[in-house]
């Protein structure tokens, strides 16, 4: 469905790329989880392939079609989501769905009930200028879905979002997962990533860190930890070790020679734990 | 059509929502009172009232005076004539003497009026002294089948020009502004709505904006006495361009704070065809350019009732400027309204 070689992209006045060629492939049907900190270049890649960034360097088919060359059908196909909402602030939330709808050729979902998915049915005839950051969320991903897309952009979809209208919207995406959707996944969100993406691609600095499918990668990376509780100092502490690093392998037995040990547990590393050990540094 | 309609229907509703139509429809019937109740049909300009010295000796001048047209007072004095004179802006002093006139100006009279003002009593001081018998004339007046319009009509078609430029053009940037700091023009970049239907519903939401206004504010004025066809027309091609410069104009800014200086260059610009339009001696070639120049002169003729030639040219040459300015404005807007992130 998607393939990106070589993808490389430099602002304006910036020094050092945002991207560096980047390399990668998604199939159809398929949910792909780019992940990365606030100014890893998820969005900047989520942009070139949208058509809202010109290519610079490196080169993407879309379907087999040089993105260069895409043109207006392209967007009949795609549905985009935005980190930020943008929506017509004037307009109520079932406005902003039934005109943006309305710029499809193709038949699309109604408005109400793409509202009903995610929980917005009854503030359906409130201007979106009313609604509250969340609200506005889950509108902006209404719209995106509303033209039933064939290849989904998600940039933070969960963002903001409490835990109930999040099951909501995940189980919106694992529908259009089944019915043979192509999904990219922009988020700093490893949970989400490592429960509804197929494959996921760590990217730090403008640059993938790893690529894989979560499970093979916490296979690869995450194997080898141990979770030590211990007490220190009348303290108890917690310390996740990873075993195929000499330097933690002798720390943990300093811990179990030194301290009083009270919880030790091989366990499973999350995506966010081998994020921290690829790239040395968090996520937030 | 569906996608035009449905941006159609976007830019309608932020229009009537920021209300554009209410606000227009307010100056319409603003600008009605002040043509009908306010404005005089006449100004004091016209009606120079004259003060003459009671003791004039040149009696024979003095009743010519008197006897015509213009209003003549006599008065006692000098100090009489002065002092009647500073209640009177419109007024002038004479003391008619037997060897000439002395004239009395108000002191803001330009030199050329006061040549004019000497000429016009040294040939008649002549002709009554049968000194010069003036020659036969004859007069020729370009234009004579227009009818010379009262000053509240006359100021009508700077009004609707005025309504149709200034916040036709601020309108439709503040459609834009509004766009871009809300973000909807992000959404509809990853949209199949295009650039052609995005420059079209705000050009066709501001252009209805502007017949809505031109409608109202000619029937309250002109009733059914106008040529109705020729005013729509003109108001429709004249909201179509100025859309465009505004839309073309607002692309490159990312804030109608950013955009105001342009905007005020472009009103004075628009406004200096008013000047020219009251004192037609003031007639500069490059204000012929001006867009609102033949949409003043193009209503005056209207209003006037008289051979529609202006009209019709004014007519031909917007439709041209709009074909040469709608691709410009259609190439630009999809560089970089369209296809280009502002960051």
């Amino acid at each position: 469905m998607i393939s990106v070689q070589n993808l490389s992209h430099k602002y304006a006045g910036n020094a050092d790329y945002s991207v560096r060629k980047i390399s990668f492939d998604i199939g159809k049907g398929e949910i792909f989880g780019f992940l990365g900190p606030s100014g890893a270049g998820k969005s900047t890649v989520q942009k070139i392939l949208t058509g809202l960034l010109k290519k610079q360097e490196g080169h993407i088919w879309i379907e087999g079609t040089e993105i260069d060359l895409l043109n207006k059908d392209f967007f009949e196909k795609i549905g985009v989501s935005f980190e930020l909402p943008n929506l017509y602030e004037k307009l109520t939330g079932y406005e902003n769905l039934k005109y943006y709808a309305g710029l499809f050729s193709k038949k699309t979902f109604d408005p109400l009930q793409v509202l009903s998915w995610v929980g917005l049915e009854n503030d359906a005839h409130k201007k979106a200028s009313a609604y509250s950051k969340g609200m506005k969320q889950r509108l902006v991903f209404a719209r995106a879905v509303i033209s039933d897309p064939e290849l989904l952009f998600l940039d933070e979809p969960l963002s903001g979002l409490d835990p109930a209208t999040a099951l909501s919207v995940k189980r919106v995406i694992s529908d259009f997962k089944d019915r043979g959707k192509t999904i990219f996944l922009t988020t700093h969100n490893m949970f989400l990533a490592d429960e509804i993406c197929d494959n996921v691609a760590f990217l730090n600095e403008g640059q993938i860190l790893a690529m894989d499918t979560p499970k093979k990668l916490k296979l690869k990376y995450g194997s080898y930890s141990v979770n030590v509780e211990y007490r220190k100092d009348k303290k108890n502490l917690t310390e996740l070790f990873f075993l195929d690093k000499e330097e933690e392998k002798k720390r943990l037995k300093e811990v179990i020679d030194r301290y009083e040990i009270i919880i030790m547990h091989s366990r499973e590393a999350t995506l966010e734990e081998i994020f921290i050990k690829l790239a040395g540094r968090g996520l937030n | 059509m569906k996608p035009f309609f449905s941006q159609f229907m976007i830019d309608f509703i932020v229009a009537r929502r920021n209300m554009f139509f209410i606000i227009v429809l307010s100056i319409a019937l603003l600008y009605s009172m002040i043509v009908n109740f306010v404005i005089p049909s006449k100004t004091e300009a016209y009606s120079v009232n004259f003060y003459i010295l009671d003791a004039s000796v040149n009696e024979k001048y003095k009743q010519a005076l008197m006897s015509s047209d213009y209003k003549a007072f006599t008065v006692s004095s000098l100090d009489s004539i002065k002092e009647s004179m500073s209640k009177d802006k419109s007024a002038l002093g004479l003391v008619l003497k037997d060897d000439g006139i002395e004239i009395v100006f108000q002191g803001y009279e330009s030199l050329q009026q006061r040549n004019i003002i000497k000429s016009i009593f040294s040939v008649l001081y002549d002709t009554l002294n049968n000194q010069n018998s003036i020659a036969a004339y004859k007069t020729t007046v370009l234009k004579e089948s227009a009818k010379k319009l009262p000053l509240n009509m006359k100021m009508i078609p700077v009004l609707l020009a005025t309504d149709i430029i200034m916040l036709g053009f601020m309108f439709v940037a503040a459609m834009i502004f509004q766009e871009k700091k809300e973000g909807g023009l992000y959404a509809y970049r990853v949209s199949p709505g295009g650039t052609l239907n995005y420059i079209l519903s705000k050009v066709i939401v501001n252009v209805m904006i502007s017949v809505l206004f031109g409608v109202v504010f000619l029937f309250f004025t002109l009733g059914f006495k106008t040529n109705y066809f020729y005013f729509l027309s003109m108001i429709f091609l004249g909201a179509f361009l100025i859309s465009l410069l505004g839309i073309f104009l607002a692309q490159f800014y990312s804030s109608l704070n950013e955009f105001i200086v342009v905007a005020l260059i472009f009103n004075a610009v628009m406004a200096l065809p008013v000047v020219s339009y009251f004192n037609p001696l003031i007639d500069i070639q490059i204000l012929k350019i001006i867009p609102s120049y033949s949409l003043i002169y193009a209503s005056d003729e209207i209003i006037s009732s008289v051979k529609s030639s202006y009209t019709l040219n004014t007519l031909l040459n917007l439709f041209i400027q709009i074909s040469i300015f709608f691709p410009a404005t259609y190439f630009s807007v999809r560089k970089t309204l369209i296809r280009k992130v502002i960051l």
